[in-house]
């Protein structure tokens, strides 16, 4: 899972030589099966055609005859460490490539240790998504370093200026000129700059590869000095040297690498995953530390006693509100839609919450205190969660489920899980403070764009009939059209029995970066989740924006773009000094907000289009946000694809969803100011 | 807030820095030349904003820098409020409620206004009045309290109290207004909140929304007054799965079913659910494995709005700076919000009170283009929505809540395998 393949690549080059790409697997191929059951397609049965009444008849005789036999995996629970886990390697591959069921044990996802171990003791070529991560991690650290050793050199050679500047008592007239020339380092624009550098070794390498071996190559990689956009990074000793040392610190593996290593990992299923494998597909036969089968009727209350921790003794009642029994509720719900993840960052993130709406549960005051307790989630709490799952980019989804009055007996599954009653709920936050929503135009500039001064800009001054409105209706997001995505439908991982124990019921591989489509990078890593990748390069190099790449200027997240009229207008204002300031004095009682028509609107688009496609590539999507703006970047990317994630920042999806047509905002130009003080 | 944004004018470059960060000054001075030196517009280079500082370090330049800016503050803070004597409105106080103007019998037609209005503006000017307050049969204008308040604290209107009787609700001489007292902010705080329904918490969100340019009216949920309970609702909205269809067009599937699967063992008391015999396809297995009811918000009535669980009720309709609005004649709304005190309601909505606070509002379903093509956005929409401004000690935040009926997205009809058709697009574009 190479999320931010920029990195990966470095690697090799900073080796100087290349390694061969090793081929992706067919990842279609691999996963063409949603769940390990079989299929048998039957001709299908066309009235006026007798023939094919024959061919039907014919293959159910087959079918008679020699029943295709179901398969059946097998895993044990361990009552130890309450886990359900499957050894067989078989099973493994069957239960991970036909509905991604389960998690390595070793590995974040996919078991891929063995893999990563052959890997490590170079038996193997390519890279395992656990050590790109780990590569980008170093790297980003190293840089973060370098960061700290400027700004303390910048603060150190500040501080000496400042004390020579008082002895000779001279006024400090230096320090502007000292944060024009000494500018900060970005960890942003030095990974930019290296992914530029490392284009120019490619280009060069395969000119010379034509020629000569490899080892004429000089070692670019090697080139400490990055220079980009007029501005050396250097990379310190000591982050030098830590770079090469874990390159060549496997001098004691040469011992290893003669043996082939053993398979150390397994497949944990989650107990939902179990659950719906022996009940619902019957593809799974749980067997206990003695090898002996679990029936149906004694597994729901072993995997019920053990959703809590420590596990409960045996002889517990079943209450109905079982934590396990709802979150296994949901997963069944949402499995039964074909709810597997796919190839792309999960959208959602489920909270199950139980409701208790049957008569039953009020009708002693005990039932409804219990009741009360346990619905008892404060604000406090919803905000909690929401902070973390919007942190990820997902919807918070709150499921509710209906809990059924308690049942005498649970030996009927199927009538017991028809009992409860699902109801889903999309909850998103829209800002704490509205005023970032309304347009998206603001959020941006508020970042960047010193917004008093167009506010002055939109209210001082009459608006100018000259002045060429702007008419830009679109909300900031670029309509790049991307059809694939009905394909994919990236449940959640249904994750959470209950708000305290947010247990991970596969969190299967998923990149984080669907809105950075590194395109030049998708070839190279060997990863399923780069085929969307690929997709979004076709789509977004076939759009009419691909322009020229833009100067690390401008990079999205960095400045935005000011239409001209903004320009023109605050011009304009400087030359009348303020003219109409005192007549307008008292207009700007209420918060002005902008808008598309407006003579200060922003037109942010007139920026992205041009350039920052073309920067998807260069600019390596961040795991750890550590992008000092980068929740400004991804709606420049892809913004159709995760519209609800960004709009925390953005908008309410209301003014999404519902903007009018075009030529009403420029015809209402005058009513729209109005709301926003201007009584003039 | 306000303060700062009436200030923002007056104070003209120091302004420029009460929006941003203290610490980020540098830019602020920088952005300031580059945008006035930019006279030739082919210029492509951009203002930009520079790194924080993340710590004070012992530099004199930092301190520098933040003392200007704190002047810069001070200065946009200290520039005196005034009304422009252009839009001087006066309003006048009438603490018992609308009353038709001296000398006028009010007669069977009544006044025409809300009874909770109780601020009247007999000469109203400017455009404020364009989208706030009533106008009553005698061309003056009616406030509610939080209409009245807000004015106020914009600047925007100069209530009086009331001097003797009624006289001055005439509205009459110039005379008349200069022998009234002023009202003052903290008494109008003093009078309006707790009038008619008005909490602090429902005021700080129809300022705030107010400011922000949005039209804000009272809804029918306003009064807290206890659930008008409708009769039993036939209807829930949870689907049956396991129900099979009924008559001949049920009986032939049944038939067809064991026709494809006559070995059938799928069971749903003992598992597993798809059987073991000859699955035809996902989508058969699919169907076999729905046994869990879920609501469909598609199926369910709307809801009269009083039929809801105070505070889950909408309390204010929004209508956006771009939706033409006719006082009158109120068109629907562009967002419905329901105000919440945490102080008051401390645990999130149950089931029911969310239920019924959505199926109070109108069916939203997704619609348009995108919305068919795209499932997420499909699911985001949600087929009701109603806004939750959740407020915590003055402090509003805003929560988008919408249906969401994932079961009627059946993904397993419109797919095959799992990675589905984007990557077939892939495989076929990058064949190797």
């Amino acid at each position: 899972m190479t999320d931010k393949p920029a990195l990966a690549l470095g690697v090799p080059a900073v080796a100087g030589q290349p390694r061969p790409r090793p081929q992706r697997p067919n990842y279609r191929q691999i996963h063409r099966f949603p769940l390990p059951v079989q299929t048998h397609s039957v001709p299908s049965v066309i009235p006026h055609n007798p023939i094919s009444l024959i061919s039907v008849a014919l293959s159910y005789l087959t079918f008679l005859f020699s029943p295709p036999r179901q398969e059946v995996y097998n895993a044990y629970f361990d009552p130890a460490v309450s886990a359900i886990h499957v050894t067989d390697e078989r099973a493994i591959r069957a239960l991970w490539e036909m509905g991604f069921f389960g998690k390595g044990s070793l590995s974040r996802s996919e078991p891929s240790w063995l893999v990563r171990e052959k890997a490590r003791r170079g038996q193997l070529g390519g890279d395992t998504s656990e050590e790109a991560t780990r590569k980008r991690r170093a790297e980003r650290r190293e840089l973060k370093l370098e960061r700290a050793r400027i700004d303390d050199l910048i603060i150190k050679e500040r501080t000496k200026a400042e004390t020579a500047a008082r002895e000779a008592g001279t006024p400090l007239e230096s320090s502007e000129s000292l944060t024009v020339t000494m500018e900060k380092f970005s960890v942003k624009r030095a990974m930019d700059a290296k992914y530029q550098e490392l284009l120019r070794q490619r280009t060069a390498e395969a000119e010379t590869n034509g020629t000569a071996n490899g080892n004429s190559v000089p070692l670019q990689g090697q080139v400490e000095a990055v220079r980009s956009n007029g501005k050396t990074v250097r990379f310190s000793p000591v982050v030098r040297a830590r770079r090469f040392s874990t390159e060549v610190d496997d001098e004691d593996l040469e011992l290893e690498l003669e043996l082939e290593p053993e398979n150390e990992e397994h497949l944990e299923l989650s107990k939902e995953e179990a659950l719906f494998l022996v009940y619902g597909l019957g593809a799974l036969q749980l067997v206990d530390m003695n090898n002996v089968a679990i029936p149906l009727s004694s597994l729901i209350p072993l995997l019920c006693h053990h959703s809590y921790s420590p596990p409960r003794e045996l002889s517990y009642d079943i209450q109905p509100d079982d934590p396990f029994l709802t979150s296994y509720v949901v997963y069944h719900h949402f499995r039964s839609l074909d709810g597997g993840p796919v190839f792309s960052h999960a959208e959602f993130a489920v909270i199950i919450v139980p409701a208790y709406e049957h008569p039953y549960w009020s009708e002693t005051q005990e039932r409804k205190e219990y009741v009360a307790r346990k619905q008892d989630r404060s604000w406090w709490w919803l905000h909690c969660v929401n902070r973390v799952q919007a942190s990820v980019k997902k919807t918070l989804v709150i499921c509710y489920v209906e809990v059924p009055p308690p049942s005498s007996s649970y030996d009927d599954v199927g009538a017991m899980l028809g009992r409860y009653r699902i109801k889903a709920s999309d909850w998103a936050v829209l800002s704490r403070n509205w005023s970032i929503l309304e347009t998206m135009e603001w959020t941006e500039t508020q970042d960047s764009i010193d917004i008093a001064a167009l506010q002055r800009v939109a209210l001082g001054l009459e608006h100018d009939p000259t002045l060429p409105i702007v008419p830009e209706p679109v909300t900031g997001i670029s309509h790049l059209e991307t059809d694939h995505r009905p394909a994919a439908f990236p449940y959640a991982s249904p994750s959470g029995l209950e708000p305290s124990s947010p247990s991970l019921p596969t969190p299967p591989s998923v990149p984080r970066t669907l809105h950075s489509s590194a395109q030049h990078y998708a070839e190279k890593s060997s990863n399923p989740h780069t085929n969307l990748k690929e997709v979004n390069e076709t789509n977004l190099m076939s759009g009419p924006q691909a322009g020229p790449m833009g100067s690390a200027e401008a990079l999205p997240s960095d400045t935005q773009p000011v239409s001209q009229s903004v320009y023109d207008s605050i011009i304009r204002q400087n030359v009348s000094a303020f003219g109409g300031a005192s007549q307008n004095g008292a207009d700007a009682a209420t918060l002005m907000t902008l808008h598309e028509g407006d003579s200060g609107h922003i037109d942010l688009l007139a920026g992205f289009e041009s350039n920052h496609h073309e920067e998807n590539g260069s600019l390596a999507p961040d795991e750890e946000s550590n992008y000092d703006q980068s929740e400004s970047s991804p709606m420049a990317f892809q913004p159709e694809l995760f519209p609800e994630s960004q709009r925390f920042m953005a908008q309410t999806p209301g003014t999404v969803m519902k903007k009018p047509p075009t030529p009403q905002y420029c015809q209402n130009t005058k009513l729209l100011t109005e709301p926003f003080g201007g009584r003039g | 807030m306000e303060v700062d944004q009436e200030s923002l004018h007056a104070s003209k470059a120091e302004a420029t820095q009460v929006e941003t960060d203290l610490s980020d000054e540098t830019q602020d001075f920088r952005l300031l030349e580059r945008l006035s030196l930019l006279t030739d517009t082919s210029s492509s280079s951009l203002p930009k904003r520079g790194e924080k500082d993340f710590e004070p370090n012992p530099t004199v330049y930092q301190a520098d820098i933040l003392a200007a800016s704190r002047q810069a503050m001070h200065n946009a803070l200290s520039h005196p409020r005034m009304h422009p004597p252009k839009t001087h409105a006066l309003g006048f106080y009438a603490p018992d409620g609308p009353k038709p103007p001296p000398g006028v019998e009010l007669d069977h037609r009544g006044h025409g206004v809300s009874s909770n209005c109780c601020v009247c503006v007999p000469n109203p000017k400017g455009v404020v009045f364009k989208t706030i307050g009533q106008g009553d049969r005698w061309n003056r204008i009616w406030l509610l309290p939080e209409e009245a308040l807000y004015l106020l604290e914009r600047g925007s209107l100069d209530i009086r109290w009331p001097s003797s009787a009624d006289e001055h609700v005439a509205g009459g001489s110039d005379l008349e207004s200069d022998l009234s007292i002023p009202m003052s902010l903290q008494a109008a705080y003093a009078c309006f909140l707790g009038q008619s329904g008005l909490t602090l918490e429902r005021y700080s969100v129809y300022s705030s929304l107010r400011r922000l340019g949005y039209a804000v009216v009272r809804a029918s949920g306003w009064d807290d007054s206890p659930a008008a309970r409708a009769p039993d609702r036939r209807v829930d909205g949870y689907t049956q799965p396991q129900l099979r269809g009924a008559g001949l067009a049920g009986m032939f599937s049944m038939l067809f079913n064991w026709m494809h699967d006559p070995k059938s063992t799928a069971s749903t008391a003992a598992g597993p659910l798809v059987g073991t015999g000859i699955h035809r396809n996902y989508a058969h297995i699919y169907q076999k494995l729905a046994i869990i009811p879920w609501y469909d918000p598609t199926t369910v009535p709307d809801r009269d709005p009083l039929d809801t669980d105070a505070p889950f009720r909408v309390v204010f309709h929004i209508y956006k700076p771009s939706t033409a609005i006719k006082k009158s004649a109120l068109p629907p709304p562009d967002y419905r919000i329901a105000v919440v005190n945490t102080r008051e309601q401390t645990t999130l909505p149950t089931l029911s009170q969310l239920g019924a606070l959505l199926e109070s509002t109108p069916l939203d379903p997704p619609k348009g283009e995108k919305m068919d093509r795209i499932l997420s956005l499909r699911l985001r929409q949600g087929y009701r929505n109603v806004i939750l401004a959740v407020v915590d000690q003055g402090v509003a935040s805003y929560l988008r809540i919408s249906d969401v009926a994932f079961g009627k997205e059946k993904i397993y009809q419109n797919k095959g395998p799992p990675s589905g058709s984007k990557n077939q697009k892939n495989f076929k574009s990058k064949k190797r």
